[in-house]
């Protein structure tokens, strides 16, 4: 043995043990499998699309859609094209998802602070709420509110009404609405307006606190201009021009806004369901706040309401903020349940209807998920840039 | 009498009880429900609207409800109250949909192997004594219960009965895992791979289809079965479940490989008597022993107890070594012997000799000095098989050789199988059964799935990675609905003409890729949880990727997200309800079918079908999410330790 | 270890003034948890300038104690008197005695998720309605103080654990309370970072602050407090002058305590 003996052989990698190559291996066969079964499906799809006659292209969206539908936010009648009946129809699932995001998070956020209330009987009901209604499946409840509460409510003609102006009944929800239409614009104007003119106040009470250390009421201040000054105007527009009160006319109503039973069914079953994951949420955040936080913060003299608007909420909001997204976007995503009760959403009439009459199920499929899809890369990339934004330096 | 105001000496003060207003009940009331005007005003309003609703349900739920009458008309007896008439006389259909009464024993039994099979995993080392003080606690009132109704209608029902005995092996069971923790893995081997074949089987019976093309399903599942144990590492041990399971694999491969071509070995099978009037004795005789040496060797084994394991494992790749030679043999021995075989190309008859040394040699790749090229070969060697036997035999008719008439001898048992398991097809399942087989085979199909899912998105391979996000990220990123849509009206399309398969399966397969991309993210938590160092210690140990995986990494981080599969689970077993949307009958769907029988049009109704609905998933899931709960505490307690 | 390290340096008590107004009073005062009786008729007056070491077995009540003093847990009987306001139910009063008294954390409980600056000028800001450039400056002053100023911009978590606590230290004072708690200070620092810590303290007490510790270190015992008190089961078992209190015992669960905390 000599001592340069065991240099002298040089170590002779065999190829197929080479990370490198493996690493290139596996890739390549991963992305032949990939663009094999790509291709299998979509020739095998082409071929039977040929073998039954069916269209390709997105040429349909021009043709004359030929139905109607319930609920539409902008002008769209039966003669409109298949276009303009995806356009009603994902504005109805945006408005079912908006709105039934903000009842969602009022809810949940309620329930989640009562499920931490130092009253017992609180605690327990907010338990008991969140225990029920997550558990049962989210369909079952849109059809509990819509088959068996308000399908069955009485015709039109024998309405539950409340103070003659408000009637409920198997059409929907009739509500008064007023007289002229430039006055729910300028309830809306009144609305955007005092949320400019509290973010101004907002600014200049920062301003005002850093130079003189003088408090202003912020909280109370926004809540009255932007909730108590569109509510003012609301007062004195109906007092000066009155309202129009839908009417029975014949088997119906006249006048007024109806609120569909469809809408409205699914807007109680999304938000009471949603509600209870936010609720879990919103408790895990606060509760992530560790109590020396409290402490430290009364340990210094501040009272309750600013230790939870100075210490805790910034610090929940931070673990509350990324799961409150995802539900968000699960519930705009369970919106799509309306086929089920035929609300007209995205789902329901676009890849319902639209692919009943059109059989085009490649292209309709495809624009459908593609829009959720948009959507939601779109808020997960948005809750990636909140994470990183927010993200609690450590070392 | 000592109080708070007596003077003592320094040490020497005794506890003395609290104020009464910050103990007991006072205190307790005091602290909890009125520790300030605002809370008391709450607890006096809840405490009002309490006493006024509970009544009002209780009186709805039971004291005014209807509970035995056969249409609407009895519900209308007692309008404002549930008319739980409804869910009694549907209430078979609920559970089974319409799955034929005489066969309604194939789901039951499913479902006790089910219950069997987990409950026992679900409880990791549970006291004996603790274990009987708890069953005694809880099954006790519970079969009290049983047996009023086993004895209150006309007659002694036996469902009751079948409930306690079921319940009794259960815990028998938990005791058994108790003291013997290999069950455990036996049973989780058991639910993963096993229970869903048979399960299924079970369930669906034997179609006409099914019988004719039996062989090609069991010459696949043996090729997997070789496959799996080729890749198996060198020193899995026959005591290892997943050995064991292809073991038995292997065995049923050989047996039908013999039966099914030879004449001989059916009539070995079936009866002696037809098998001579077909060929010599010695010619028999020697397939005879070709067949059951195997066999009996195997199943030796199986039932042998532990030896030193090395030993073991190249006694039991001889023992597949004599099979596929045995298995050979004896198709060469009809060559010999059939005149009619004499007409095949001279080429094939060299071929299948050769395959079969390819085949036969590939075991030693197992040998530990062989390295990838041998295990390479093993893995190959099924397909071997295949090709000799297709080069023999022909493709089309790929088992239906004339000369020899199989299904001629076959047929028959499996027809007298049928006779036991008649085929029910999918569109009759229905009911909670149907809704427990698509979350099932979802949450059993999605977790392999996303295991691999996951490690391909931690992978440092791009192309790997980037295939991972892009599946995982497009099937969160749409809602079920519309993948179950694409399922019925875009599968079609994207099969052959002339292949298609049935509303329930397209479904399923939806299920399972969109919940396996749910169960990747879930997996993937786990994976990023387990600390660098454990990756580190496993590389520095020498551990090769897939090993580290395996036994570090994916053991740990599997463990710690048990919480999040069952949560995972929960929201599949909630989402099977949307399978009603696309013409499936789940329990929703069930239910919902049922309200709209004209015969059972009243007020009421629609308000039962629903709370029965929403009570019985509730109890699912409910139970489901406290057992989540209980593992997390569990699991968080010995990160702790 | 940090106590040897005080132990072995010569004596050098400064004598400070300690005067006779008082500060604290705890009178007669008993707390429960639940069933479980935590504090036993405390009597205690702490006057001016005083600095008191408390130390004690874990769980004999030392921690509580204090914390009863700025009402982080209440007490069920008898009074207790800071800077002649006694401690009741009353919000203003609870208010008006945690401005005049600071406390500082075992686990320094900071604000993670504001700057440090924005830690010591948030009290101020929002409970003596401070301008925040006045804020600023006081806090600036008191970092240099505890010798981070540099450290102003940067977030907790980016901090040493020593640095961490001279902060909050820091943030204490910058609500200029006359007198401050410690809560164990230095029982959740590494071994170098200790002697920092108890820097700022010892400059702290030269200063005159009037102080209440609780700690383990008896190495600032003895330099440090004008009297060192040994809790344990809820009571005050034994009070005295540093001196006299390490050498000259009384109680035998005092002696077994010491025997224990100085043997290694």
């Amino acid at each position: 043995m000599t001592a340069g003996s065991l240099a002298a052989k040089p170590a002779s990698a065999v190829w197929y043990r080479d990370p490198f190559i493996r690493s290139i291996f596996f890739q390549v066969v991963a992305l032949a499998g990939v663009i094999w079964v790509g291709w299998y499906l979509a020739s095998n799809t082409i071929a039977n699309m040929e073998r039954q006659n069916i269209a390709s292209g997105f040429g349909f969206l021009e043709t004359t859609a030929g139905f109607g539908i319930i609920q539409k936010l902008i002008p769209y009648s039966e003669t409109s094209s298949y276009g303009t009946a995806l356009i009603v129809s994902l504005l109805n699932t945006i408005l079912i998802a908006f709105v039934g995001i903000i009842l969602a998070t009022m809810l949940g956020f309620i329930i989640g602070v009562a499920r931490l209330s130092n009253n017992w009987l609180v605690r327990r009901l907010a338990t008991i709420y969140i225990e029920t209604f997550r558990n049962i499946p989210l369909l079952l409840q849109i059809f509990f509110w819509y088959h068996a509460v308000l399908k069955p409510l009485p015709h039109p003609r024998d309405s539950l009404a409340i103070f003659d102006s408000f009637f409920l009944n198997n059409r929907g929800f009739y509500v008064p609405s007023l007289k002229s239409g430039w006055g729910t614009l300028s309830i809306v104007l009144v609305f955007i307006a005092g949320i400019i003119v509290t973010k101004l106040i907002g600014r200049w009470a920062k301003a005002r606190q850093e130079k003189t250390g003088e408090q202003f009421p912020m909280f109370a201040v926004g809540l009255a201009l932007i909730v108590g000054a569109p509510v003012l105007v609301w007062l004195i527009l109906s007092f000066a021009v009155g309202y129009e009160v839908p009417k029975l006319e014949g088997f119906n109503f006249e006048g007024g806004v109806n609120i569909i039973p469809e809408f409205l069914a699914m807007l109680i079953a999304l938000s009471v369901y949603t509600a209870s994951f936010i609720a879990e949420i919103v408790r895990a955040g606060i509760q992530s706040v560790s109590h020396g936080q409290t402490e430290a913060a009364h340990a210094l003299g501040l009272r309750a309401r600013p230790t939870l608007k100075l210490v805790i909420i910034p610090q929940a909001m931070r673990v509350i903020i990324p799961p409150l997204t995802s539900q968000y976007l699960n519930l705009t995503k369970n919106s799509s349940l309306a086929t089920a009760i035929a609300y007209p959403d995205l789902t329901s009439v676009f890849a319902g209807t639209v692919l009943n009459q059109t059989g085009q199920a490649v292209e309709i499929i495809a624009i459908t998920m593609a829009i959720y899809l948009t959507i939601s890369l779109l808020t997960s990339g948005y809750m990636n840039w909140y994470n990183a934004r927010k993200a609690l330096v450590e070392r | 009498m000592a109080d708070a105001t007596t003077k003592h000496e320094p040490g020497e003060h005794p506890d003395l009880p609290a104020p009464t207003a910050s103990t007991g009940i006072i205190g307790w009331l005091r602290a909890n429900l009125f520790s300030s005007p605002v809370n008391s005003l709450f607890t006096i309003l809840f405490a009002a609207l309490l006493i006024w609703l509970v009544p009002k349900l209780l009186n709805w739920a039971f004291f005014d409800a209807v509970w035995t009458g056969s249409s609407a008309k009895d519900c209308l007896t007692s309008p404002d109250a549930a008319c739980w008439a409804f869910v009694s006389t549907r209430w078979s259909q609920f559970m089974y949909g319409l799955f034929p009464e005489a066969e309604r024993w194939r789901p039951d039994v499913v479902g006790a192997v089910l219950v069997l099979a987990l409950v026992p995993i679900m409880f990791e080392r549970v006291q004996f004594a603790r274990l009987v003080r708890g069953a005694a606690f809880v099954l006790g009132p519970i079969f009290v219960v049983l047996l009023y109704f086993a004895f209150a209608g006309d007659g002694v029902q036996a469902w009751p009965f079948k409930l306690i005995i079921l319940s009794l092996v259960v815990v028998a069971l938990v005791a058994a895992q108790a003291a013997y923790p290999r069950l455990r893995r036996w049973l989780v081997g058991f639910l993963m791979f096993v229970f869903p074949i048979v399960a299924f089987l079970l369930l669906l019976g034997l179609s006409n289809d099914a019988v004719q093309a039996w062989p090609y399903w069991l010459m696949g599942l043996s090729a997997v079965a070789l496959a799996l144990m080729a890749l198996l590492p060198r020193h899995a041990k026959l005591t290892d479940w997943s050995m064991r399971v292809s073991v038995a694999l292997v065995i049923l491969f050989v047996i039908w490989g013999l039966a099914l071509p030879s004449n001989w070995t059916v009539g070995l099978i079936y009866g002696v008597g037809a098998a001579q009037s077909q060929g010599p004795t010695v010619i028999i005789a020697i397939a005879a022993v070709l067949t059951l040496l195997p066999i009996v060797v195997v199943v030796a084994l199986l039932l042998a107890p532990r030896t030193r394991s090395g030993a073991l494992d190249r006694f039991v790749l001889l023992c597949i070594l004599v099979g596929i030679l045995a298995f050979f043999g004896n198709m060469l021995l009809i060559q010999a012997w059939d005149p009619i075989r004499g007409d095949s190309p001279p080429w094939a008859m060299a071929i299948a000799p050769a395959a079969f040394a390819v085949a036969a040699l590939a075991p030693w790749g197992y040998d530990r000095n062989a390295g990838l090229p041998g295990r390479i070969a093993l893995a190959l060697a099924p397909l071997y098989l295949l090709i000799a036997y297709w080069v023999l035999f022909g493709p089309p008719d790929f088992f239906n050789l004339g000369m020899l008439d199989w299904q001629a001898n076959t047929v028959p048992f499996f027809r007298g199988v049928q006779g036991v398991l008649p085929y029910v097809e999918t569109p009759l399942w229905g009911g909670l059964m149907l809704t427990l087989v698509v979350a099932l085979t979802g949450i059993v199909a999605s977790l392999p799935l996303g295991i691999v899912l996951a490690l391909g998105r931690r992978s440092n391979m791009p192309i790997i990675r980037t295939i991972s996000v892009v599946f995982i990220e497009f099937w969160r990123g749409v809602p079920l609905i519309t993948v179950l849509f694409m399922a019925t009206v875009m599968f079609p399309l994207f099969l052959p003409e002339g292949v298609t398969f049935n509303q329930l399966l397209r479904a399923l397969i939806g299920v399972a890729l969109f919940s396996s991309a749910y169960m990747a993210e879930v997996v993937r938590g786990g994976l990023q949880a387990i600390a660098k160092g454990q990756y580190e210690a496993a590389d520095a140990l020498g551990l090769s990727y897939w090993k580290s995986m395996r036994l570090v990494i994916l053991p740990q981080a599997l463990k710690i997200v048990i919480p999040g599969i069952v949560n995972t689970f929960i929201g599949l077993f909630k989402d099977t309800t949307l399978v009603g949307i696309i013409g499936l009958f789940d329990l929703l769907g069930i239910v919902q079918a049922g309200l709209t029988d004209q015969k059972w049009l009243a007020p009421n109704v629609p308000y039962t079908g629903y709370v029965f609905a929403a009570f019985s998933f509730w109890i699912f899931c409910y139970g489901m999410s406290r057992y989540s709960q209980y593992m997390e505490r569990k699991l968080d307690t010995g990160h702790k330790r | 270890m940090a106590t040897a390290e005080h132990e072995t340096a010569p004596p050098q008590r400064r004598e400070l003034k300690i005067s006779d107004e008082v500060a604290i009073q705890l009178i007669d005062m008993h707390k429960w948890y639940g069933e479980f009786h935590v504090l036993k008729d405390i009597n205690l007056t702490v006057y001016r300038g005083e600095r008191i070491v408390i130390c004690g077995p874990s769980g004999s009540g030392k921690s509580t104690m204090i914390r009863c003093i700025n009402r982080l847990e209440e007490h069920q009987q008898g009074q207790i008197i800071v800077e002649g306001v006694e401690l009741t139910n009353d919000i203003k009063q609870i208010d008006q005695i945690r401005r005049e008294v600071g406390m500082v954390f075992q686990h320094f409980n900071l604000f993670p998720h504001l700057t440090v600056l924005e830690n010591l000028t948030l009290a101020p800001i929002w409970v003596r309605k401070t301008p925040k450039d006045e804020a600023d400056r006081t806090a600036m002053k008191y970092l240099e103080r505890v010798k981070i100023p540099e450290q102003a911009d940067k977030f907790p978590g980016q901090l040493s654990g020593g640095q961490q606590q001279r902060v909050a230290i820091a943030r204490s004072l910058c609500m200029n309370p006359k007198i401050m708690l410690f809560d164990e200070p230095t029982s959740a620092l590494d071994p170098e970072m200790i002697k920092e810590v108890l820097d700022v303290m010892i400059e702290l007490a030269e200063e005159g602050m009037t102080m209440l510790c609780v700690t383990h270190e008896m190495g600032f015992a003895r330099t440090v407090a004008n009297r060192v008190m040994f809790m344990d089961g809820g009571e005050i078992i034994e009070q005295n002058e540093p001196e006299e209190f390490f050498n000259n015992p009384q109680s035998e669960r005092t002696k077994l305590f010491l025997s224990q905390i100085l043997s290694h």
